[in-house]
């Protein structure tokens, strides 16, 4: 079954992006615990293999959290059901010795802690605890385990970086630069603005031209100031414009580090190899026998938004799916599909 | 790619065009020419279809129903539609409805009345097949003066060489009324 969510990796050190890290790996071990169970629990026991499990516990004195219906996803069940009963029957489906229940122990202390707000986030803490998941993903053999690995060599990256991936726009500076885009662009409007008075008053005095000569030469002198204030207005304009188009420019060079940043993840890979990040946001669907890819959210072939590479794609794509099915795509078009249960790299759809 | 409304359907066929090997009705195999196309709609519908024509014949059959509800498996495994090739140049397929029974997700085509196909679409199908390109529709006693115990089937003619006309034959007569049925008990 998908995941609900993946693992936030950080783009910073700031807390914010340290509690999503923590938090996500958290809610997936959860996920993926609760279906190792479910897996093991439902063939044997039926659909309702969790509700008798509660009763059972219920009826021999048990408090906290049996006392309502049970969530199969929270890891502070996957974690203490197991470790504080015995008798659990999810034991049957985990590692023996008193090595791994340790190691249960040390996590479901990270989940109380995380959830208590034990102290302030850092990098050092969420290596730490993060070896820690890692260490109970590899006994159970749970696919997380490649997540943690992602996580941890993104925290090497934040640290080598002064706690920022490369390329990453903090929203400090994006606001910033959002900030004197909208300034420049204020500026722009009211030199447009006193340039086109200079104008009207210009086109009156030249209405006047006939009469005295002496009303004819303060008339001129008033016509160069006129003058000299609207070529002043039209250059302060100009500057104003150009700066707020290097105010835009920075935007979008910092949006295309940003996005570059998270193409790197997928630098190196080869078709078929373990997807080393979140599926891409854009869904569409492989077809086996059109050979081409289908974006239901606009109903609509990709060959007709892309043209050729579409169908090339689907036709290399569909030796690792032969059958088609749904493809996850980035923004830069690198594609990845579930296979065997695993989230997969197809390749690049420009190849 | 041309994309067309037929109800709460949409077909979509790509100006693509492939040689395949097809057997016929009676099993002879045929070269054919070969227009896929893709059915989109409610609960995840998702067909892929094909029209394919061959020398003196042609149908337009399911290929696959990826993740679609599984009622749509009756497509894959039959009720495909029928293209005969007439004389004058021009082919035709006759307007036979799918009558779907939802509790035994089972089906068969019959005979169908203008006022049938018109409800099953929501308009007025001889107009919106004019539209896609079709010659005619009506009776074939009407369309091709047949006074066979046939004549009051309801038939399209459609120049040779177009596939969309039959391909929008098949979206109404044989996906829209599974369509209707799951929507109904939804």
């Amino acid at each position: 079954m998908n995941r609900p969510l993946e693992v936030e990796l950080p783009q910073s050190d700031s807390p914010g992006q340290l509690i999503a890290a923590m938090v996500t790996l958290l809610r997936v071990l959860g996920w993926e615990l609760g279906g190792r169970y479910d897996g093991h629990m439902r063939p044997a026991q039926g659909a309702e293999w969790l509700e008798q499990l509660r009763r059972a516990r219920l009826a021999n004195g048990a408090q906290g959290i049996y006392r309502r219906p049970l969530n199969l996803y929270d890891p502070s069940f996957g974690l203490a059901e197991p470790l504080r009963h015995s008798d659990s029957p999810l034991r049957s489906c985990l590692p023996n010795g008193p090595a791994f229940y340790a190691l249960l122990d040390q996590v479901l202390k990270i989940r109380n802690t995380e959830q208590h707000f034990d102290r302030q986030p850092s990098v050092h803490a969420l290596r730490a605890r993060t070896r820690i998941i890692r260490d109970l993903c590899v006994a159970v053999g749970l696919p997380l385990v490649g997540d943690c690995d992602q996580l941890l060599a993104r925290l090497d990256v934040l640290q080598q970086n002064n706690g920022t991936v490369p390329g990453y726009l903090t929203p400090e500076a994006a606001q910033e630069l959002a900030e004197r885009l909208e300034k420049e662009h204020r500026r722009a409007a009211d030199r447009a603005l006193e340039a086109a008075d200079a104008r009207a008053r210009l086109r009156a005095l030249e209405a006047e031209a006939a009469g005295g000569e002496q009303a004819a030469r303060q008339r001129e002198d008033a016509l160069r100031r006129l003058q000299q204030e609207l070529e002043l207005a039209q250059a302060r304009r100009e500057a104003a414009l150009e700066a707020a188009e290097a105010a835009r420019h920075a935007l979008e060079e910092q949006e295309t580090a940003r996005r570059r940043g998270s193409e790197d993840d997928m630098r190196g890979l080869s078709p078929g190899e373990a997807w080393p990040t979140a599926p891409g946001s854009r869904v569409v669907r492989l077809l086996p026998h059109l050979r081409d890819l289908y974006d239901p959210a606009q109903i609509a072939l990709l060959s007709d938004e892309v043209g050729p590479v579409a169908t090339a794609a689907a036709e290399r794509w569909l030796t690792l799916l032969p059958h088609g099915g749904t493809v996850h795509l980035t923004p830069g078009g690198h594609a990845c599909a579930l296979i065997g249960g695993y989230f997969t790299y197809l390749g690049a759809l420009d190849g | 790619m041309s994309k067309h409304r037929l109800g709460a359907a949409t077909l979509l066929v790509p100006a693509l065009r492939r040689n395949v090997e097809v057997q016929d009705f009676s099993g002879i195999g045929h070269e054919a020419v070969e227009t896929p196309a893709l059915v989109a709609g409610p609960d995840g519908l998702l067909l892929e279809i094909a029209h394919r024509r061959w020398d003196d014949g042609g149908h337009v059959v399911c290929l696959s129903r990826g993740d679609s509800p599984p009622e749509y498996d009756r497509l894959v495994h039959g009720v495909r539609l029928g293209v005969q090739v007439r004389d004058d140049g021009t082919d035709s397929c006759e307007a036979g409805l799918l009558r779907w029974d939802p509790s035994g997700r089972w089906g068969n085509v019959s005979k169908a009345s203008v006022d049938e196909l018109d409800a099953t679409l929501g308009q007025a199908l001889g107009d919106r097949l004019v539209e896609l390109g079709a010659l005619a529709v009506g009776s074939r006693e009407e369309v091709l003066a047949d006074t066979s115990r046939r004549r009051h089937y309801v038939v399209v003619t459609t120049p040779a060489d177009d596939p969309v006309v039959p391909l929008a034959v098949y979206v109404v007569t044989r996906v829209l009324p599974i369509v209707t049925a799951l929507s109904a008990r939804a």
